[in-house]
């Protein structure tokens, strides 16, 4: 039996269509249609069009939460760029004991992020913690998260930043490394310093790269709540209550299959807007 | 009959899956609150009637909410009473009267002697000892709340009218009285955002309050696992049932807090094993395995019954107790020869109000909760944080 390309190519994109469809076409058409629906599990399951999309936009919780989420995600990943990319460029210089470091430094990719909520408590517990305890020592007195809401979303920034700087520090390491050594090495002759270097060769030609990663960084620190959970559980007073926190409480504590369906809508709605808003002002740089 | 131990943090959540999934392979659930939750899993027809199990001979050996609280809309049974979690009020005995302050018997009391505890407890114990440690943290500021209407002759919760009662004068009582602990620095701030209950009872415990108000279990785990700090220096006793020592002035009848957590079975379970989990129920809410409850874990029994059994302490089998605890890699648990602070104990399980919620009610607290965090930290206005909740609590229990 012999095929045409057209028809052969077909017949090898069906798997990837099927994945497509049962992974994400068919659970994502679902979300929608339970999202049109008053279900509650007490009143009889009835189509209500967009009354709990009027529902979660009318409710001021929401919106907070959305606006907690944009300054997480922005801190998180402000962070964790800022580190991983002093950590890769130390990285990519070391010629001795390479192997070692990068071991340790991808350490904390293996702790899970609600162990990680659970170790940065500590960290910050304001009788026993490290942190506080330096603060102390440093005549600025005790630091108590889960009583300042400043300090409590700084808290649950640095946790989730914490996980999050290892793979980053991987990512732009590879772009790095991927770059000729002969240009640094013709700089490093024309007398050009770190920064310079930096500046002209590491930033530009890793540009693609650093951009990937401030992208994904920014869209799964979005959608975080594990270290919120263990640290602070959505407070001080809601200071740390970002949007994934409102999708738990809507779901598990209230059961409102609905409404946690349109919250799960709208969080892939600001999902896509931040995709199309950092793809436009990456596309807008290349060119 | 297979025990599956999961986190208590992810009880409710793993609740939902079983049952949302129709699992068969889980048998029996535990209902993690009874406000609202028992109400949404009959009404999805997730658990399995047990009218068996309550035969009108049965009902007559519980009181009215506890009963309520297994019931539901249709008017069958669908659970079976497990672990009752009343409120108590602790005072560590010696400061009283070392301070010459008088044991308060109603709420308006406690502040005033909270007030001259927290100024003596500066001066002899120091500054980070507080007048009294009371939790506000999330939903126990429900709790709390419910804890001091009920005296009032208050209810949280009109069934009729299908509403929460926040445009009463005894609701901004409650308020008040608690949002005025944090705003004089009678109890730490901590207790807003930081420390649940057990966390301020056991800080009570290490001799940093003179009063706290927390669950029963407390009463029992002190002598125990606090021994070295405060060992027996405490009264424990129901919280008051007056607010001033003047009549309840609201139109329901005062009584106190009680809440348990119900034993269910799920519907999609296969009938052998809903029989086996019937058996279970039976046993769990019975004498015999509510007494280890009482005189070794420290929780309490809605079934009144058990506290009236002066032989109870002979019948614990102290050698299990020992084994278990040095399994749990836990201190063996004083062995009592009789029931502490068993009049107490019996009066919140016969006394005990439980009340039931609509869905979203668990959101709709926390967010109230959330107001009153902002106006005791001093983040927003009092007054405006108030009508701020009353108006979440309008509109909670409504369409979602």
């Amino acid at each position: 039996l012999k095929l045409s390309d057209r028809a052969y190519g077909v017949i090898l994109t069906i798997p990837g269509i099927i994945l497509l469809v049962v992974l994400i076409i068919y659970p994502l058409a679902q979300l929608i249609y339970l999202s049109l629906l008053r279900y509650d599990l007490v009143h009889p399951i009835s189509f209500v069009g967009l009354e709990n999309y009027r529902k979660i936009f009318s409710d001021p919780v929401f919106w907070d939460s959305v606006m907690k989420v944009l300054i997480f995600a922005s801190g998180t990943t402000s962070f964790t760029f800022l580190i991983s990319l002093i950590l890769a460029h130390s990285l990519g210089r070391i010629k001795r004991g390479v192997g070692i470091l990068r071991t340790l430094v991808l350490f904390p990719w293996a702790v899970p992020a609600a162990v990680s909520g659970i170790f940065w408590v500590w960290m910050f517990d304001p009788v026993y913690g490290l942190i506080s305890n330096l603060s102390k020592l440093s005549g600025f007195g005790p630091i108590d998260i889960t009583l300042d809401d400043k300090l409590a979303m700084l808290g649950v920034i640095l946790s989730d930043s914490w996980i999050r700087i290892p793979g980053v520090t991987l990512m732009i390491l590879a772009g790095l490394q991927s770059i000729p050594q002969e240009l640094y090495d013709s700089a490093r002759v024309d007398g050009a310093d770190i920064i310079q270097t930096f500046r002209h060769i590491s930033l530009p030609l890793n540009k693609r790269q650093m951009f990937y990663t401030i992208f994904i960084t920014f869209l799964f620190s979005s959608r975080t709540i594990d270290v919120i959970v263990t640290m602070t559980q959505g407070g001080p007073a809601k200071a740390t209550y970002v949007l994934g926190y409102y999708f738990f409480d809507t779901l598990y504590k209230d059961k409102f299959f609905g409404k946690s369906a349109a919250v799960g809508v709208a969080m892939l709605i600001i999902c896509v807007i931040i995709t199309l808003t950092l793809g436009r002002l990456f596309m807008r740089r290349r060119e | 009959v297979e025990y599956v131990p999961y986190s208590g943090t992810l009880g409710a959540q793993k609740n939902l899956s079983v049952l949302s999934t129709k699992d068969p392979s889980i048998t029996g659930v535990q209902i993690s609150t009874i406000s609202a939750e028992l109400l949404q899993f009959t009404s999805a027809g997730w658990l399995h009637p047990v009218n068996e199990l309550w035969p009108p001979e049965v009902q007559a050996l519980y009181n009215e909410p506890a009963l309520k609280g297994c019931m539901g809309p249709d008017g069958n049974f669908y659970a079976t009473p497990g672990i009752g979690f009343p409120y108590l009020f602790y005072a560590r005995k010696s400061w009283l009267e070392e301070a010459g302050v008088k044991m308060p018997t109603n709420w308006v009391e406690i502040l005033d002697a909270a007030r001259e505890m927290r100024e003596w407890c500066k001066t002899h114990k120091g500054e980070d000892v507080y007048g009294i440690n009371l939790s506000v943290m999330l939903l126990e500021f429900m709790e709390v709340t419910r804890v001091m209407l009920y005296p009032q002759g208050e209810r949280l919760y009109d069934v009729e009218a299908r509403k929460f009662r926040v445009d009463t004068p005894e609701f901004e009582n409650v308020w008040n009285w608690l949002l005025t602990t944090f705003l004089e620095d009678l109890n730490p701030k901590a207790c807003i955002t930081e420390w649940d209950h057990h966390t301020a009872a056991e800080m009570m415990a290490i001799g940093k309050a003179a009063f706290c108000l927390s669950m029963a279990s407390h009463a029992l785990r002190w002598p125990t696992e606090f021994a070295q700090y405060i060992g027996e220096d405490y009264i424990a006793v129901p919280p008051p049932s007056s607010w001033d020592g003047k009549p309840a002035t609201g139109p329901y009848p005062p009584g106190t807090y009680y809440d348990y957590d119900p034993d269910a079975i799920n519907a999609a379970a296969p009938d052998e094993q809903k029989a086996a989990a019937m058996l279970y129920l039976d046993f769990h809410r019975s004498k015999e395995a509510m007494m280890y409850e009482v005189l070794v874990e420290g929780n309490e029994s809605p079934l009144p019954a058990v506290y009236e059994d002066p032989d109870l302490p002979k019948k614990i089998n102290w050698d299990v107790v020992r084994t278990v605890a040095e399994q749990l890699g836990l201190p063996e648990p004083k062995h009592w020869d009789y029931i502490p602070f068993k009049d107490v104990r019996m009066k919140v399980s016969k006394e005990g109000i439980v009340e039931l919620y609509p869905p979203g009610s668990s959101t709709a607290w926390q967010n109230v909760s959330d107001q009153f965090a902002q106006a005791a930290l001093g983040k927003k206005d009092s007054k405006q944080a108030l009508e701020d909740a009353k108006e979440i609590l309008r509109s909670a229990g409504l369409y979602h």
